[in-house]
């Protein structure tokens, strides 16, 4: 796949190569410093932030701004009120932290790395991060499941609340959602590098890992997530001629194989998931997720303009859940909108919902159809795919406002993508 | 001369305006961290009975972060603790409701205004609406107290503790049926409450009342069995009859239930307990395995698996199992601390001080610490073994 040639900013790049790598390094190392939880993710973002005011105020030139800058900026402004507005603002705070730091990212991103190499370096990056997490997580399930066997544990599925994939987080629901987040990266890179026949097969590796340790996660919410990706991004990826619908079958059918014969030796257990509500335990599930729902959404009864504030569910749901309910700790309803919800009210929900809606008509509206597919439609077309694929995984859990690395991510596409439609209209 | 702002002015204007904003939340971010640093060390010196150290801390805490209603009541606690409202040897926490204990009052209002000081940051929280109504208890505003309690209850039914203070009031107050209700309550949400010096005292005490309580709480239990066949009221009624030695009912009941949901460690742990009564010393080792591989906080599971190794040894395991069964009994987390973003300070948040202790499962810690400083001698380890003995001899 040829990469699409921008006219405006190239010549102007040239000019301060040091200064465009120093930017790329940065936000590299930003990514990789939030993905493991490090602290100088802060740091750095300024550092990066500083290059970028630099890098723009010695060269102002117009940029087209699109529907997603402003969803961009009217997240930012919801939160700044959530948190005005919330019943504890200690607790919101640090949600108010998050919401600063992405929006900086976002606008680094955004008016800083705007060459097609700078974005393919970050896409290699994220590739290798997502290979080693993923076989991080891989290694912990099989230690685990041994560990499970010793103590004459036979059902894996039922136990699976102290399985923990991850040195980053231990809340292995939490944490895996974040391989639907790096598998467009390593496919992308494998439509890039279509013409190296050897070496675009270790991003399809890559990518075959990332999926193998979000199926090892045994939820059915991530489960329903990746067939969605593969459904949406098959048939996103044929109705835009990137592929023909043939070789995606073939390609789909051969990954499905390659995995089923890499999942053996947990066939039972990744059977038991599949199976949604087979057991008492995932019937109990169910039922819990329920009344969480329930619950929650009485609470946004009593707040439904502003909510009880960004990161106060817990405390406050308290006083909403069943008194049979069992005990313990939640941090969310395992609903992203009934999240939004009860904590940034109906307000925070519009500002949510505007910026995916205008993500979703921005990159749809600038992909093309047209025989000579190019790279950029390619990478709009894979974030739509794994964007929904996380909504849809959302919809029994909060992921995406609760795994900071996940909404790293997240953020990191909306600036690519507004980037690229961006630079296309400036172009064109 | 006039500044023309165009469209290419954007890009670093809005940069910059993050920018500011990450710095100053970055800043706060920073004061934060020196208020939760600050609040650990407040901790570890109320644990050591450090109170001056501790009182400094806090309050350096709260310099901070005047807004963050848990430094605010954890000052309150400070002076709780210091008034005397505490449990010093695990099991005079009824002293405190059966009025043989003499307090600081003055500190006790200082404690109550701090506390509605916190209830005014953060609203409807139950445990500062509990901990009002033990000092206001203990001040002799008896319907200020209940009018707490009962908030508190409102908020969050489910809370065992607090059907425990309120229950213990009652029954200072005379108003027996109803104490005994309350007490049926915490005995269906928590059997384990049977094996706790909490139980223990009150079958001393007040024999009638405590056979009431078993009997309303395990007739709930069985009616919502025979309603919707609940694993989870199964696995409690299960406890209900290991207490009373129908050990071949509390066997089925609880295996049913494990085998269905094998997640629940108290199913496991009460298995653990039968077959120790039993006598099968292996499956009771299995099941007590299973209890802390599922739940590594259930300091009973520990403690008996403890004494298996101290029978049969090895010995060093026996010692390792005794340490984490008192480091889980010693550091007990209250489920209103249990919370999200978790919060530093003391985890035994509630009032009086140690009442989880007192109603969590008795674990015989004197036997324990006798135990560990002779397997200490033995292995030639003087200095913990004196420690321990020291501890023993509290």
């Amino acid at each position: 796949m040829e990469p699409r040639q921008f006219s405006d900013d190239q010549s102007v790049s040239r000019n301060r190569p040091v200064l465009q790598t120093a930017i790329v390094i940065i936000v590299g190392l930003v990514i990789v410093c939030k993905l493991l939880m490090l602290w100088p993710a802060a740091i750095l973002l300024i550092i990066a932030a500083v290059c970028v005011c630099v890098d723009k105020a010695i060269n102002i030139h117009d940029v087209k701004f699109n529907a997603i800058d402003l969803s961009v900026l009217v997240v930012l402004m919801a939160d700044i009120a959530s948190y005005q507005l919330s019943t504890y603002r200690p607790n919101s705070f640090y949600a108010l932290r998050e919401s600063v730091f992405l929006f900086l990212f976002y606008c680094v991103v955004r008016f800083g790395v705007r060459r097609e190499p700078q974005w393919v370096a970050l896409f290699w990056l994220i590739s290798i991060l997502g290979l080693i997490l993923s076989g991080e997580a891989i290694v912990r399930f099989y230690f685990y499941s041994s560990e499970l066997k010793s103590f004459g544990f036979t059902d894996m599925v039922s136990v699976k609340g102290r399985m923990i994939l991850s040195s980053i987080e231990l809340v292995t629901l939490k944490w895996m959602s974040i391989f639907l987040a790096f598998l467009p990266f390593p496919l992308i890179l494998f439509l890039r590098f279509d013409k190296y026949k050897r070496a675009k097969w270790l991003f399809v590796a890559s990518a075959l890992s990332m999926a193998y340790a979000a199926i090892l996660s045994l939820s059915r919410g991530i489960y329903i997530a990746i067939i969605s990706f593969v459904i949406v991004g098959t048939f996103t990826l044929s109705f835009y001629k990137i592929l023909p619908m043939k070789r995606l079958i073939i390609f789909n059918t051969l990954m499905v194989l390659v995995l089923s014969i890499c999942l053996l030796p947990a066939a039972k257990p990744v059977i038991s998931t599949l199976g949604m509500f087979g057991t008492v335990s995932q019937k109990r599930s169910f039922e819990g997720r329920v009344s969480f729902w329930r619950a929650s959404l009485e609470m946004a009864k009593k707040r439904p303009l502003f909510g009880v504030g960004p990161m106060n569910f817990a405390t406050r749901y308290v006083a909403f859940r069943e008194a049979e309910e069992r005990r313990g700790l939640t941090g969310n309803p395992f609903n992203l909108l009934l999240h939004i919800l009860t904590e940034r009210g109906a307000f925070g929900l519009v500002a949510y919902g505007f910026l995916f809606c205008s993500f979703f008509y921005v990159t749809c509206r600038r992909a093309r159809r047209s025989p000579n597919p190019s790279f950029i439609d390619c990478v709009l077309l894979l974030f739509v795919t794994s964007i929904v694929a996380m909504l849809i995984r959302d919809m029994s859990f909060s992921s995406m406002l609760t795994n900071r690395g996940l909404s790293l991510l997240l953020w990191l596409m909306f600036a690519i993508s507004s980037q690229i439609v961006s630079l296309e209209s400036e172009t064109s | 001369m006039r500044v023309r702002i165009c469209r290419g002015h954007l890009p670093p204007l809005l940069t910059f305006i993050g920018l500011i904003g990450l710095g100053g939340v970055e800043i706060k971010e920073r004061h934060n961290l020196t208020a939760i640093a600050s609040c650990r060390l407040f901790a570890s010196s109320v644990n050591r009975g450090a109170y001056w150290q501790a009182k400094e801390e806090i309050e350096r805490s709260i310099n901070l972060c005047p807004n963050n209603s848990q430094y605010v009541a954890q000052k309150a606690l400070l002076l709780a603790i210091t008034a005397g409202i505490t449990c010093k040897g695990y099991d005079d926490c009824a002293a405190i409701v059966l009025g043989r204990n003499k307090y600081d009052l003055g500190k006790i209002e200082n404690a109550i205004q701090l506390y509605q000081q916190a209830l005014e940051l953060k609203a409807d929280d139950d445990g500062y609406h509990h901990n009002l109504g033990w000092l206001y208890y203990v001040a002799g505003s008896r319907e200020e107290a209940f009018k707490h309690l009962r908030k508190a209850i409102s908020i969050d039914s489910g809370n065992v503790i607090y059907h425990i203070s309120i229950g213990l009031m009652l029954e200072k107050n005379d108003d027996r049926p109803e104490a005994v209700a309350e007490y049926a309550n915490a005995l269906r949400l928590s059997p384990s409450l049977l094996n706790s010096r909490f139980f223990h005292d009150l079958t001393q005490r007040w024999p009638d009342g405590a056979r009431s309580a078993f009997a309303a709480a395990a007739n709930r239990l069985e009616n919502e069995i025979q309603a919707d066949g609940s694993l989870f009221a199964k696995a409690r009624l299960g406890k209900f009859y290991i207490y009373e030695k129908k050990y071949d009912k509390a066997r089925m009941m609880i295996e049913e239930c494990v085998t269905q949901l094998p997640s629940l460690p108290y199913a496991w742990l009460h298995l653990g307990e039968l077959y120790g009564m039993i006598g099968d010393e292996e499956k009771m080792k299995k099941y007590y395995e299973r209890a802390t591989y599922i739940n590594p906080g259930t300091s009973l599971a520990w403690a008996r698996l403890g004494d298996f190794y101290y029978k049969k040894g090895p010995r060093g395991e026996a010692i390792l199992q005794y340490n984490i069964a008192i480091a889980t009994w010693l550091n007990q987390v209250s489920e209103h601390a249990f919370t999200y973003p978790p919060v530093p300070g003391l985890s035994d948040d509630l009032l009086p001080h140690h009442l989880l202790t007192y109603c969590s499962p008795d674990i015989g810690i004197f036997e324990i610490y006798w135990r560990l400083s002779g397997l200490y001698w033995e292995s030639g380890n003087v200095g913990m073994a004196k420690y321990y003995e020291s501890m023993a001899n509290r």
